[in-house]
């Protein structure tokens, strides 16, 4: 009997252990894992470990994802619509709660235009006001006239004038006919974008032999040209 | 003795299922390949203004340098070339009837592109990058360049075959000045980045050697600007290439090679840098490298790589970027194409 008894407690040992034991093989399957790292796919498949086991998933980042959407790498592996951060929206949108939002601009150089200047109040690219680039109606007949200190006089609507281009915007033409008008800018002022600030110089000497020369005002001019940038 | 059996048992679950009931993990293994695209298309932005002569030659010399990712990944490249000139004909040079206008996106260079076909290829790039000063060219627009080349009609006509749909894409801005393209940074990546489908977000690249301060990572001039023969900031390609992913270098560095060649790695997307998923303790990281797939094991490969100084590597941690990388160091001995890498480490 007593024999009997410790065979049955092997056996029931035995037993225990076994079914104790009896999942982890399971467990532990070529198939299982405990972290994406220990998943591996085929070319151009992706495998994630969801739920313990190694599973092909639509996505593992936000990067496999097309914009506007994002990767549900914590649970599903889909690519959900939306977004997680920046990177998920278009260039020039931010992500807000889930969403894709117009940045707005920060920068006229970058984020505007030609022709627009970034208001930082709002963070909207607004055109510059008046008119620039735009033909100016002028009646100058090329022949400037000189006053005593060696400044155009007879200029006002036309030559450096600003009844027909509007504001503080200039008309500058040529001897060869009509010009443009062109916004004026000081020291440290901005341009709107395509536009850069420089010096109107005439020469001191009127016969335009040559000499020292003088800047008579400051405009925006366009890096194009005006025929170039009107023609965008 | 009655106990015996309870001891037993415990004794007998304690040794056999240790394992599975304590859950350390004390160490971590990741596999990564080396697996670049087979197919890559690859766009050079070139100034051709008066001041950019020395800088296309100092590229165009570059080929051998540029295409060695290429060869060391088979990759199947088309590599094309045109101009930052947008200029029409007629139109912005009033004084000069003659004037032909600028390639508006039109690839040059004889054959249009280059592919690893392509007779005397290093002489076809040498030409094709070496696209002249004109002094019309005053006004670089890189970005409408880039988009006219890819993305309008000239696609259809004298670019076609260049631009392939499953192929990847890099774009390479060299120029000393600012760009002046009419519109918002974002638009030119947006758009380019439809061209591909929004799909694979990296399915594009770019890279820029413009004026840059390598040191600050911003746009900037250099050596004096261009009144001292240098080249002025280029900030809006240098945004470019930060929203779309890539490389930005100095048109000022004395020696173009390793930039070139860097470029070149950039475009190829063969693999410097393998970003392990967790934190480890540094001095525990060891890499298994195997050549093919009946290599289970892997050869053992040294920090300080094997002895002819292939696959050499250190690790490169970034406690605030939560980025744990280790980096080849030298990017002519890098882990071949289809080789697999396993990465073993204790966790920090």
């Amino acid at each position: 009997m007593r024999r009997f008894l410790l065979l049955l407690s092997a056996l029931a040992t035995l037993g225990l252990v076994i079914a104790a034991c009896g999942r982890a093989p399971a467990a532990r399957d070529a198939n299982s894992c405990a972290d994406v790292s220990e998943c591996e796919a085929e070319p151009g498949e992706l495998a994630a470990c969801v739920d313990g086991d190694c599973e092909i998933v639509e996505c593992l980042t936000s990067g496999d994802c097309p914009v506007g959407s994002f990767c549900d790498s914590e649970d599903s592996y889909e690519c959900l619509e939306g977004c997680n951060n920046d990177g998920d929206c278009l260039a020039g949108e931010q992500c807000n709660d889930n969403s894709c939002q117009e940045r707005g601009c920060q920068s006229t150089e970058l984020d505007c235009k030609h022709g627009e200047f970034c208001n930082s109040d709002t963070g909207v690219c607004d055109p510059w006001p008046g008119n620039f680039c735009t033909p100016c109606n002028s009646v100058d007949t090329g022949e400037y006239v000189w006053d005593d200190q060696n400044t155009i006089s007879n200029c006002d609507d036309e030559y450096l004038g600003h009844a027909t281009c509007g504001g503080e915007a200039v008309c500058l033409n040529s001897e060869t006919g009509p010009g443009d008008c062109y916004p004026p800018c000081g020291d440290g002022d901005a341009c709107p974008y395509g536009f850069f600030c420089g010096d109107i110089t005439i020469n001191q000497d009127p016969s335009c032999a040559g000499g020292p020369t003088r800047v008579i005002a400051r405009t925006c001019f366009p890096m194009l040209g005006c025929d170039e940038f009107n023609a965008l | 003795m009655r106990a015996f059996p309870t001891v037993l048992l415990l004794a007998l679950l304690g040794s056999a299922c240790g394992q599975d009931v304590v859950v350390l993990r004390p160490s971590q293994t990741e596999v990564r390949f080396q697996n670049p695209p087979t197919k890559v298309d690859i766009l050079l932005v070139v100034d051709d203004s008066c001041s950019m002569q020395e800088e296309q030659e100092a590229v165009g010399e570059g080929f051998d340098a540029f295409v060695e990712f290429f060869e060391l990944a088979d990759v199947d490249y088309h590599i094309a070339v045109t101009t930052t000139d947008m200029r029409e004909p007629g139109v912005d040079v009033p004084q000069d009837p003659d004037d032909p206008g600028g390639e508006q996106g039109r690839l040059v260079g004889s054959p249009p592109y280059i592919t690893p076909d392509t007779p005397n290829a290093s002489e076809s790039f040498r030409d094709a990058v070496e696209v002249g000063a004109w002094q019309y060219a005053g006004v670089e627009r890189g970005l409408d360049a880039a988009l006219a080349a890819l993305g309008g009609p000239l696609v259809d006509s004298v670019n076609a075959g260049f631009l392939r749909d499953d192929a990847l894409l890099s774009i390479l801005f060299v120029s000393d000045e600012e760009d002046a393209s009419g519109q918002p940074v974002t638009h030119y990546v947006n758009r380019i980045r439809e061209l591909k489908g929004q799909r694979e977000r990296d399915a594009v690249n770019a890279g820029a050697l413009v004026g840059y301060n390598v040191e600050t990572g911003e746009a900037e001039d250099c050596n004096g600007g261009l009144v001292g023969g240098g080249a002025i900031g280029g900030d809006r390609y240098v945004r470019f290439v930060e929203l779309m992913g890539g490389e930005v270098a100095s048109i000022c560095d004395d020696d173009f090679t390793e930039i070139i060649a860097r470029m070149g790695l950039l475009s190829s997307r063969l693999q410097e840098e393998f970003e392990l998923s967790r934190r480890p303790k540094p001095d525990t990281i060891q890499i298994q490298l195997s050549l093919d797939d009946d290599d289970t094991t892997g050869e053992d490969i040294p920090m300080e790589g094997l002895d002819d100084g292939f696959y050499a590597w250190e690790y490169v941690a970034d406690e605030e970027a939560e980025t744990w990388v280790v980096r080849f160091t030298d990017l002519a001995r890098l882990p071949p194409i289809g080789s697999r890498l396993n990465f073993t480490y204790e966790l920090f």
